[in-house]
């Protein structure tokens, strides 16, 4: 970043494929829907551009990164409270058409029931996740799909790190909860 | 939410941290006494192994997903976003002070210190481009009006004079704490130097741009330069100085019945010019007559003006008081040397009022007689007291106020004292010399005197003396030179002029017809009643006289001319 900040346009392309995934991964998962997290991944990487000037090497590049895409996905969040939620069952991207649910369990490795299972379990555990409250959802997402540290998530967020184990406790309790519900059917898919 | 219901836990206690064993962020001794707790802790076992779970399915349902093909490498998205950094500008390189540097700068310290150097600095330079003064000046403008409103004081006649060198005098009267705070100069040199302060302070106005000042009677300066030597002359002898002006402008009959050389020129050349003005304020023309000519004196015209004297009749003034009986013309004193140097400077000529203080007291004129001006010889006195019409009996005697000279006017004062000493003492001594016969001698002085003090003249009496003793010691053509100056400018009663040349007429009848025979000097001259020639024949008889006469006559003929005008 510091690169491109001194003017090199091929370390804001390095920086790109660096981050891209991870973030259309994270912003896809807050959202749930693939068109606006790609414009939110492009939204963040502009807002990158705009900012480079008053980049201090100050904290973690990627923490401010993720800062940027968390502050984006709360207003859009916020933006369509009221509105309805994208089902898992809706085309994601241009995926053939293939729903959320059938991306999460490869179907190659996988028997016909098993991948019936997985199909299942997956979707169980998407709206269980998606059944998260934002501040819960968020630090869960930072942490299982992002794979920050809880620091670096704390920082992000803006609550101390034991607010955000606390969070990410309690998420992973609720999830738990729901799982319950689907033992023998989690355990079919591990099996 | 739950989460804010329920008590965060204060004491940290060994469960806590299963979550981090779980997420793999607990190390070395916080790892190890986590791992002895969780062997002998049940509940962290069922946690661990419960998000152990969770952890597992989540994996496994939310995989990581590729970016669509709009935001791949070769994708619309991608495209934009690198055209879009590729856009921006990066910034200016700006140098970067030290760190220790950057600390001392941002130091209040440094800030304030920075800003009492730049006021300081700026003060500096506005003090040396004088616009403090300025606001100096305009502090001290209360006192301005009290001086406008003086001319209502003065006499009616004053009128006639801009309004600023009538108004000063007062003004020196009127604020004795400035008298106080400046330096102790005359009056006369404080007329002179006071308005020229204010001339300086408007020296860029237009001539246009003053006029409406000195109408409004505001204390303004003619553009005549300062001469403080000319403001203590006019001090002393009551001469050119602006209260002279004053009062022969003050209706006194003398000053229009018989005006002087000086006055009837003026009026010559001011007339003119008033009547191509137009006619109107004549205080104007008066004033940028000064500026043309600055040691020519601004007379004004009376209330009742005489019809302005021609050229020709100034002449013909001038000549008649040349030829009043006991006129001392060309015999220049001390006070004549002075009038003299003025009248070098200038091409005008020495105005009458200043012919009269320069004449040596006792003078023939001095009291009044034939058409010399008399008022001028107050005009000290009343330029000081305001006292008119005051009879001056020694008008060049040192004004009470000399005592207030500065430091370097009395520097001057001495500097003309001290020459007017050495220029009697060489007079004194020559006059012996040619008395004693010794008249090469004599000459010599007088060419010293001439050298040394170029604006000396012989006096009357001097050139009687050397014409006397050059027939007495046979130098009959040097004699008879000095003569027929006499004759030529007139500077002499006819009668003693003529006593001369008979006595020179009859020394050369009575020498010539010895001279062939011999050509050394008389061993014995029994005849001759006078002192034994220091010269020797030869010298007589050579040419060298008829050179010496044309050397003089170049000499004469200015010093004549210059002489009318000085006495």
């Amino acid at each position: 970043m510091l690169r491109y900040r001194d003017g090199d346009v091929r370390a804001f392309e390095v920086l790109v494929q660096r981050h891209r995934k991870a973030i259309f991964n994270f912003v896809l998962r807050f959202v749930r829907d693939t068109a606006v997290a790609e414009d939110m991944m492009q939204e963040t990487f502009l807002r990158l551009v705009k900012s480079a000037d008053a980049y201090e090497r100050q904290a973690k590049f990627t923490t401010w990164l993720y800062t940027i895409a968390r502050n984006l996905c709360v207003d859009q969040s916020r933006r369509q409270k009221h509105r309805r939620a994208q089902s898992l069952d809706a085309p994601v991207g241009d995926d053939d058409g293939a729903a959320l649910i059938e991306m999460v369990a490869d179907p190659s490795n996988m028997g016909q029931d098993r991948k019936a299972i997985s199909r299942e379990l997956a979707g169980k555990m998407q709206k269980a996740i998606a059944a998260l409250p934002d501040e819960q959802r968020e630090i869960f997402l930072l942490r299982e799909v992002s794979d920050l540290q809880f620091n670096e998530i704390a920082e992000i967020v803006g609550v101390p790190e034991n607010t955000v184990k606390s969070r990410m406790r309690y998420a992973l309790e609720k999830l738990r909860e729901a799982l319950e519900e689907y033992r023998d059917l989690a355990q079919a898919a591990q099996s | 939410m739950s989460e804010a219901t329920r008590v965060e836990p204060h004491t940290p206690s060994p469960c806590d941290a299963a979550l981090d064993y779980v997420y793999g962020e607990l190390t070395g001794e916080a790892l190890t006494a986590f791992e002895a707790h969780m062997t002998s802790c049940a509940r962290c076992q069922a946690e661990v192994a419960s998000f152990g779970r969770v952890r597992s399915v989540v994996r496994a349902a939310l995989p990581a997903l590729d970016v669509p093909t709009a935001s791949q490498p070769m994708g619309s998205l991608h495209t934009q976003l690198l055209a879009a950094a590729a856009q921006r500008k990066p910034p200016a390189k700006v140098l970067s002070f030290p760190s220790r540097f950057r600390k001392f700068v941002t130091q209040p310290v440094f800030a304030m210190a920075a800003t009492f150097l730049l006021v300081a600095g700026t003060v500096t330079t506005l003090w040396k481009k004088g616009a403090l003064t300025t606001a100096k000046q305009e502090s001290a403008a209360p006192s301005t009006p009290a001086v406008a409103a003086t001319p209502k004081e003065t006499p009616a006649p004053i009128v006639a004079l801009p309004e600023a060198t009538t108004v000063q005098p007062e003004l020196a009267k009127n604020q004795p704490a400035k008298a106080v705070a400046e330096p102790p100069v005359l009056a006369t040199e404080k007329q002179h130097e006071g308005p020229q302060k204010h001339y300086k302070a408007d020296k860029d106005d237009s001539l246009a741009a003053l006029q409406p000042k000195l109408e409004g009677g505001r204390a303004m300066a003619p553009p005549k330069p300062a001469k403080p030597a000319l403001a203590r002359k006019g001090a002393v002898v009551g001469g050119d100085n602006l209260a002279d002006m004053v009062l022969e402008g003050n209706g006194t009959s003398s000053s229009t019945a018989s005006p002087s050389t000086g006055e009837q020129r003026y009026r010559a050349r001011l007339e003119p010019a008033k009547e191509e003005s137009g006619g109107k304020d004549r205080t104007v023309d008066k004033w940028q007559a000064r500026t043309d000519a600055p040691t020519t004196v601004v007379k004004p015209p009376p209330a009742a003006p005489a019809p302005p004297p021609t050229v020709a009749e100034a002449e013909k003034a001038e000549k008649k008081k040349a030829e009043a009986p006991g006129y001392a013309g060309g015999m220049l004193n001390r006070d004549g040397v002075q009038s003299q140097s003025r009248g070098a400077k200038s091409s005008e000529p020495m105005p009458a009022q200043q012919q009269m203080a320069s004449r040596p007291q006792g003078s023939s004129l001095g009291a009044g007689g034939g058409e010399a001006p008399a008022a001028p010889r107050h005009a000290a006195a009343d330029q000081r007291g305001g006292v008119a019409a005051a009879p001056m009996a020694k008008p060049a005697a040192p004004q009470p106020d000399a005592a207030n000279l500065d430091g370097k006017a009395a520097k001057r004062e001495e500097t003309a004292a001290a020459a007017d000493r050495n220029v009697a003492d060489l007079r004194k001594k020559a006059m012996d010399l040619a008395h004693q016969g010794r008249c090469n001698e004599a000459d010599e002085l007088f060419k010293k005197l001439e050298h040394q003090y170029p604006m000396y003249r012989r006096n009357m009496t001097e050139t009687m003396a050397v014409t006397h003793c050059r027939t007495q010691t046979g130098q009959f053509d040097a004699a008879q030179y000095e003569i027929d100056n006499l004759k030529t400018t007139k500077t002499q009663n006819n009668e003693v002029i003529t006593r001369e040349q008979d006595y020179l007429n009859n020394e050369r009848a009575r020498r010539v017809p010895a001279m062939p025979q011999s050509a050394t000097p008389p061993s014995a001259p029994t005849a001759t009643p006078a002192p034994a020639p220091m010269e020797s024949p030869s010298h007589n008889m050579s040419p060298p006289a008829p050179m010496r006469a044309g050397k003089k006559a170049k000499k004469a003929a200015p010093a004549a001319a210059s002489d009318a005008y000085s006495n």
